[in-house]
């Protein structure tokens, strides 16, 4: 039973595989409405029990449970696989057909006879020599071995049998023989007498009788058991067999389950071809295993089913091959490369896709890896790529249609670009969240858009612009370069926009430089007059605001030398006001105010101590 | 003829009266400039040294001489500041010079020349102790 167990999981899983690894990888459409949904999902004349294939939308459909064909990966690695594989028509293969061939055809109805039986299963472990037979033929062979093993302990239970048979007759005419024997001689004529010699006489007979019945109720039940292990062998060599043959049809193998079909015919060449392994599993099948593998009991019931379905996918195959080939000629490389995609879904091991020359798959060999690497591309939405790959697509095949693909890359491409253009207007704002919301939504719709790599590169670039002007701004207060920050103040307005504190920093400074400027400016057209004491004054009240700056330095120190009688004046009356000389610091901004009579700073000074002296 | 006596002049006279006569002038000049300046005896300020450190001179009097070039400002309790344009050297000096409130009668105007005495105060300004017109 376990044996039973592994080889009809084995079977499932390699078409598993094959297929698919869930029905949840259905991609294309993503969310199929029930209308588009396969026919023959729908019951039909097979129900939902057997696998389908929707050409409208490149669906398998089995057990309720969907696949689209050209989305599974596995199977996409397969198929491109089998493009580049040489064709199958070595020496080993053809001899592998012929071997086929010959069995199939001793093994056929109208020449089937023990001795062209015994000719085909002798060339089964041959036909298993070829590699891509998966030793299948000697699974087969294992199992004619275990039919025919079974059937002679069956032939030994009925010698058995016909031995017990026998016994049972002798058993029974000694039984009849005892029962008359006992009745012979005269019995007494006395009453009394008379009664007592038949007591007797009854006693004599049972127990002659009874070990002849006792033996003979052992070999009725001996008889009655053999007959039931007699048909449990047979049912159960039956079922052994047609698991087999479940199992071949399950991993696609259909030219071995006609092949075992017809050894099946001539070992139970009773007619009875209803399939039991169903039945049989049914019962014990975990629903663990139900969820993994299908519903067994879902098979068809007879053999004559299973060996119609299997002429039908070879039939159905050959057709495949066929329009796969007409469609290549007219340079039709979509539609040529999904008949072949399914007719090699459908018999990958059949002789039909096996013998399919190399150079006619390779010319759509490029085409399926382009459109597989299309829908990779739709896959993880790399647009740009996927935008190519149509163009390319478009120019390799008549038939391909790029409506889908080019409206699911615009529709990304339009979305994606509305998330960019709020992230760049919240960038502009300052909205940080926006941005950050907007930017993931974009990332999320066209993760690869090279759009997105440059705008938020240009938004964090600003962003890093934005700190390395602050950074600047704040290094240059602190050393109080002032001008700098000056000859800078469109970049450090831009970067101070979003943080007050720091705008009204570089406000004050601002203010600062502009009154040194219109100080340096003010200087410049009083020199221009040759008014060099006006033009030191000028600079000297800009300098007492922003002592440090360069520019007004400089043109400090030339008015000075200008100026230099002017200059003494003042910073004598200032240096003397400052040691509180009053009279000889108001002696010197008269002085400077003879020197220039239009002087502030010297009316200033005049002004304030005179006011000092004046003072109650 | 009688001849009369031979008398010649001496140049030595001649010279020595000249000089007389000069000297007299002289003297006669200086006698009545002294006695036009009232403050002859009072040393005049050296506007160089009240610009060096007037603090230093203070409680000194001066004589000064010069011409009112404006006002600085007035106050009941100190009375009138008032820059004074004096000449020393080849140069005009401005100094501030101070009137006490009790010369109230004083009618000071721009332009006008003056000759006065003054005193360095405690604060070391020009306080006019006597003035006249010059």
């Amino acid at each position: 039973m376990i044996r039973r167990y592994f080889l009809l999981g084995m079977g499932l899983t390699t078409l598993s595989l094959g297929w698919s690894q869930s029905p949840d990888a259905v991609s294309s459409p993503p969310a199929a409405p029930p209308a588009s949904s396969p026919p023959a999902a729908q019951k039909g004349f097979l129900g939902s029990d057997l696998p389908a294939f929707d050409p409208g939308s490149e669906v398998m459909t089995w057990d309720g449970k969907v696949w689209n064909i050209q989305d599974q990966r596995v199977f996409r690695a397969r198929f491109e696989k089998y493009l580049n594989a040489e064709e199958e028509t070595g020496a080993d293969a053809k001899k592998y057909r012929s071997q086929f061939k010959e069995m199939l055809d001793l093994l056929s109805p109208a020449k089937m006879s023990k001795e062209n039986f015994r000719k085909a299963w002798a060339i089964l472990p041959q036909a298993s020599a070829y590699e891509p037979d998966a030793d299948l033929c000697n699974a087969l062979d294992d199992a004619i071995f275990g039919v025919l093993l079974a059937q002679q302990e069956v032939t030994k239970i009925d010698d058995q049998n016909r031995s017990l048979a026998k016994r049972k007759d002798t058993l029974e005419w000694n039984s009849r023989f005892a029962a008359d024997s006992s009745l012979l001689g005269p019995a007494p004529k006395n009453p009394v007498a008379a009664e007592q010699w038949n007591r007797e006489q009854n006693l004599k007979r049972d127990m002659k009788m009874q070990p002849l019945l006792a033996e003979l109720g052992e070999v009725n039940a001996s008889i009655a058991g053999n007959r039931v292990k007699k048909e449990a062998l047979r049912l159960q060599a039956k079922i052994e067999f047609q698991v087999l043959i479940a199992q071949l049809f399950l991993q696609r193998r259909f030219e071995h389950v006609l092949l075992a079909n017809r050894f099946y015919r001539a070992l139970f060449g009773d007619g009875d071809n209803q399939l039991r392994a169903a039945d049989d599993y049914t019962a014990n099948q975990s629903s663990k295993n139900k969820e993994s593998f299908g519903d067994l009991g879902k098979l068809p019931k007879t053999l004559g089913q299973l060996d119609a379905m299997a002429n039908e996918a070879i039939r159905d195959v050959r057709e495949g091959v066929e329009s796969f080939s007409f469609l290549l000629d007219k340079g039709e490389l979509k539609s040529a490369a999904e008949r072949l995609s399914e007719a090699f879904a459908i018999g990958e091991y059949l002789p039909e896709i096996r013998l399919l020359p190399r150079v006619k798959k390779r010319e759509v060999l490029e085409f399926t890896r382009k459109s597989n690497q299309l829908l990779s591309a739709l896959e993880v939405k790399d647009y740009e790529r996927a935008s190519g790959l149509v163009r390319e697509l478009e120019a390799t095949g008549k038939d391909f249609d790029s409506a889908k693909p080019m409206a699911a890359i615009e529709t990304a491409r339009t979305v994606s670009a509305l998330h960019l253009a709020k992230a760049r207007a919240a960038a502009t704002s300052g909205d940080r969240n926006t941005l950050e919301a907007e930017l993931r939504s974009a990332t999320e719709i066209w993760p690869r858009n090279p759009a997105l790599a440059e705008v938020s590169g240009a938004i964090f670039t600003q962003a890093d612009v934005q700190q390395q002007a602050l950074n600047d701004f704040e290094r240059l207060h602190a050393q109080k370069n002032y001008r700098q920050i000056f000859e800078d103040k469109v970049r450090f307005i831009a970067a101070t926009a979003l943080t007050p504190e720091k705008q009204e920093k570089l406000k004050m400074v601002l203010d600062q430089v502009q009154l040194a400027e219109s100080a340096l400016l003010r200087a410049a057209e009083l020199a221009k007059r040759g008014d060099a004491a006006g033009a030191w004054e000028s600079v000297e009240r800009g300098f007492s605001d922003y002592p440090d700056d360069p520019k007004l330095n400089q043109a400090r120190a030339e008015f000075t030398t200008q100026a230099a009688e002017f200059v003494r004046s003042i910073r004598t009356a200032q240096e003397m006001e400052r040691k509180q000389q009053l009279g000889s610091s108001l002696a010197w901004y008269l002085r400077a105010q003879q020197d220039y009579p239009l002087s502030e700073i010297a009316k200033d000074g005049i002004a304030r101590i005179s006011s000092r002296i004046l003072a109650p | 003829m009688a001849r009369r006596a031979h008398r010649t002049s001496s140049p030595v006279a001649w010279w020595g009266g000249l000089a007389l006569i000069v000297a007299l002038g002289a003297g006669g000049a200086l006698v009545f400039q002294k006695g036009s300046d009232p403050y002859r005896t009072v040393e005049a300020l050296k506007p160089q040294d009240y610009l060096e450190n007037a603090n230093s001179l203070r409680g000194n009097i001066y004589q000064l001489e010069g011409v009112i070039a404006s006002s600085l400002g007035s106050s009941p309790e100190k009375g009138r500041l008032f820059s004074l344009r004096t000449s020393y050297g080849d140069k005009d000096w401005p100094l501030p010079v101070l009137l006490p409130p009790g010369y109230r009668d004083i009618n000071l105007q721009k332009g006008q020349r003056y000759r006065m005495k003054v005193k360095v105060n405690e604060t070391g300004f020009l306080e006019i102790e006597e003035m006249t017109k010059s």
